[in-house]
């Protein structure tokens, strides 16, 4: 077998193992959201489908596989079937870049389906391809709802991404690499980059709940306001390629949040003591991470309510911006100047930019909240309780 | 180079559905094709940050004001009637045959000067690395002119849509932008039928 | 890994739609609108959109844009500093004289 063959091989093999799992931690996700949700709210959840509920989401794919697949009338077409698999391709796809290990960690081959170069930016880029399969949706859909609510999602989904883009600038300037690698060795060196960045980390963290259309920036399935959003005319398997691309998302959003900014595939450097070499074990420390943060999205969504779309939009362009720019700029300086005093004052000044954040809460929402234009609406209307801050 | 045939290929066919798609939609997710296979080009040619901006630009971002402005103008429908500039179409095609000849032109007279590993080397990989490097350095007064540019769409964008001032005394132009509909929740009354 | 993606979207769509009943009546295939026969016909007819949109998706792609040019100055800014600071602070400095103005002619407000 020529060595070009075995590789595509090996890469195939190792982008349909990576694609499994993603859609079975997808199913399992979905159990265990319902339970927990379910437990927060003092009651069962699913437990009837085998024990503890555990085939649950078995049962829900064959429903969805043997439900009618409706096509409205009105629809078109072509976009209404193309629209949901977009979404998931670009899902399943994004998680491919992202490395479990180091290289030649895994059997000796390299723990990832790609590499590119530009690593973070071509999981952005990809990420920005996600909102074709919501903004299709609707449209193609050829139904009112479903438009305003593709039309509010990808609105939304853009202005995040500039937060997130804006977020991880202080990060790339600490690191000088946009490669996943490179990243996460840079922390191994130097501790985690959440320290040094934990302004750019909450930025980032909001933006991701923004950008995976998870509470409370849920607006594209707001059914009070719009029914169902963009997935209001889908049914059977097409509803679940959605549903399925929104918990890939949520799945790659967590595993990019915990390379960026947790130290990636490395573990906590102190547990060597107990366990030599137990810090680079492939695979299980990002999974440890992924699973976190995929609990901390069920959680954040059993404890706050919806923004409304007007205090979403004033957020993202008001607040999430300029902070954003500003963690940039204060980076900048600091390395620009003050670069011999190590790293250590950069984490303090960060955690002290975040910290006087929070504590100015309520005025920081007074000041965004008031309209800056002149002659829109009055200029005291009150600051009305957020969803999260 | 079977990468490069068939990225080749689906951009052309991605142009090909830009061009003939009766729906401005399915127009524009050609384009969005072709823009995705010439990333894909760059990427193979090694200049991944290229790749990866041409996507998040090109793709992400000027794709999507395209899709936006499609459905503002209701323009889906194809358009029916008579070109509004005469010789329109004899124009663009006597143009079309000299840019297709001028290519070919080039195509074939073309001894290149350089081979190629000696003029990818000066992009070291490509990475944002090192064009970064480049644009700080060598290119520093087009990089700051682009942010006067960026200026200066930005303060366009917003002018565009500026409704004209409803009023001489003018107090109360500056919110010219038109927002019906927007908040169902605040207009309707309390107690609506909850899904 | 695009093409997997892809073909797995396909495939379960291929499947579902072989084996899923087909029983369509013509109530069921309206479009939904809260119980009432759907106005308008078709995708996109005669539905107007508020020209905020517009708006924001061309400052996104101004701001997008701004963030693609910081990237390869992030990346190298170590190499080159105190100057980048400089470059990167008149670079910001001039979009926030764009921002400032959009702030203040409402363009971020919703109603």
């Amino acid at each position: 077998m020529p060595d070009w063959l075995a590789a595509l091989l090996i890469t195939l093999l190792k982008g349909v193992l990576v694609a499994l799992a993603l859609l079975t931690t997808f199913a399992y996700m979905t159990l265990i959201e319902r339970r927990l949700l379910a437990r927060m709210q003092i009651r069962l959840g699913p437990n009837r489908v085998g024990p503890l509920g555990l085939l649950q989401p078995l049962a829900d794919a064959i429903k969805s596989i043997f439900k009618e697949d409706l096509r409205v009338t009105m629809a078109d077409k072509l976009v209404y079937t193309m629209a949901p698999i977009v979404a998931i391709g670009m899902a399943l796809t994004a998680f491919g870049g992202i490395p479990a290990g180091p290289p030649g960690s895994l059997f000796g081959e390299n723990p990832w389906v790609y590499q590119l170069d530009a690593g973070i930016l071509a999981l952005l880029a990809i990420t920005s391809m996600g909102v074709y399969g919501i903004f299709l949706g609707g449209w193609a859909s050829g139904s009112k709802y479903p438009l305003l609510g593709s039309l509010r999602s990808s609105a939304q989904m853009i202005s995040y991404e500039l937060g997130m883009g804006l977020s991880i600038l202080g990060l790339l300037m600490l690191v000088g690499s946009t490669a996943f690698v490179n990243i996460v060795e840079w922390q191994a060196q130097n501790g985690w980059m959440v320290l040094f960045q934990s302004l750019g980390f909450a930025l980032f963290l909001v933006s991701s709940f923004a950008e995976v259309n998870r509470t409370p920036f849920d607006l594209p399935e707001a059914e009070q306001e719009l029914v169902a959003g963009y997935l209001t005319e889908y049914s059977a398997i097409k509803w679940a390629l959605f549903q399925m691309a929104e918990y890939v998302n949520m799945i790659t959003a967590s595993a990019i949040m915990a390379t960026l900014f947790f130290g990636g595939y490395r573990g906590p450097v102190f547990l060597e003591g107990l366990v030599p070499g137990i810090s680079s074990w492939p695979i299980v420390w990002l999974v440890l991470k992924i699973a976190f943060f995929l609990f901390l999205f069920i959680w954040v969504r059993g404890t706050l309510p919806r923004f409304r779309y007007d205090q979403l939009m004033r957020f993202g362009w008001k607040l999430l911006l300029p902070l954003a720019l500003a963690n940039t700029m204060l980076t900048a300086a600091y390395l620009a100047f003050a670069r011999g005093a190590g790293l250590w004052p950069l984490a303090l000044l960060s955690l002290l930019g975040l910290l006087a954040l929070l504590a100015l809460s309520d005025r920081v929402r007074v000041l965004w909240n008031q309209p800056t234009g002149r002659g829109a609406a009055d200029d005291s209307f009150p600051a009305r309780p957020l969803g999260g801050d | 180079m079977i990468a490069f045939l068939l990225l080749g290929a689906l951009a052309l066919v991605g142009a090909v559905v830009t061009v003939a798609a009766r729906n401005a939609v399915h127009a524009a997710l050609g384009l969005v094709g072709t823009l995705l296979s010439v990333a894909g080009l760059f990427a193979s040619l090694s200049a991944s940050f290229l790749a990866a901006v041409q996507v998040i630009v090109y793709a992400g971002a000027i794709l999507v004001l395209f899709l936006f402005v499609i459905m503002l103008l209701n323009a889906h429908q194809p358009v029916t009637g008579r070109d509004p500039v005469p010789f329109v179409r004899e124009l663009a095609g006597i143009g079309g045959v000299i840019l297709a000849g001028a290519l070919a032109v080039i195509a074939f007279s073309y001894r290149d000067p350089q081979p190629l590993a000696q003029g990818t080397a000066a992009l070291r990989g490509g990475t944002a690395g090192a064009v970064g490097e480049t644009l700080l350095t060598r290119f520093l007064l087009p990089f700051e002119a682009v942010s006067v540019l960026l200026l200066v769409a930005i303060v366009g964008a917003v002018a565009l849509v500026r409704r004209p001032a409803p009023q001489p005394d003018g107090v109360t132009d500056a919110e010219g932008v038109a927002l019906p509909g927007e908040l169902p929740e605040r207009t309707a009354p309390e107690g609506g039928v909850r899904a | 890994m695009l093409g997997i993606a892809l073909g797995i979207g396909v495939l379960a769509v291929l499947v579902s739609a072989l084996l899923g009943p087909k029983k369509a009546s013509r109530a069921k295939l309206m479009a939904y609108e809260s119980g009432n026969d759907p106005e308008h016909g078709g995708v996109g007819t005669g539905q107007r959109f508020p020209v905020h949109f517009y708006l924001v998706a061309m400052l996104f792609i101004v701001f997008d844009i701004e963030t693609a040019f910081f990237f390869p100055l992030a990346v190298a800014y170590q190499k080159l500093v105190p100057f980048a600071f400089w470059e990167a602070l008149t670079f910001v400095g001039l979009l926030l004289v764009g921002y400032y103005y959009i702030l203040k002619k409402g363009v971020l407000e919703w109603t």
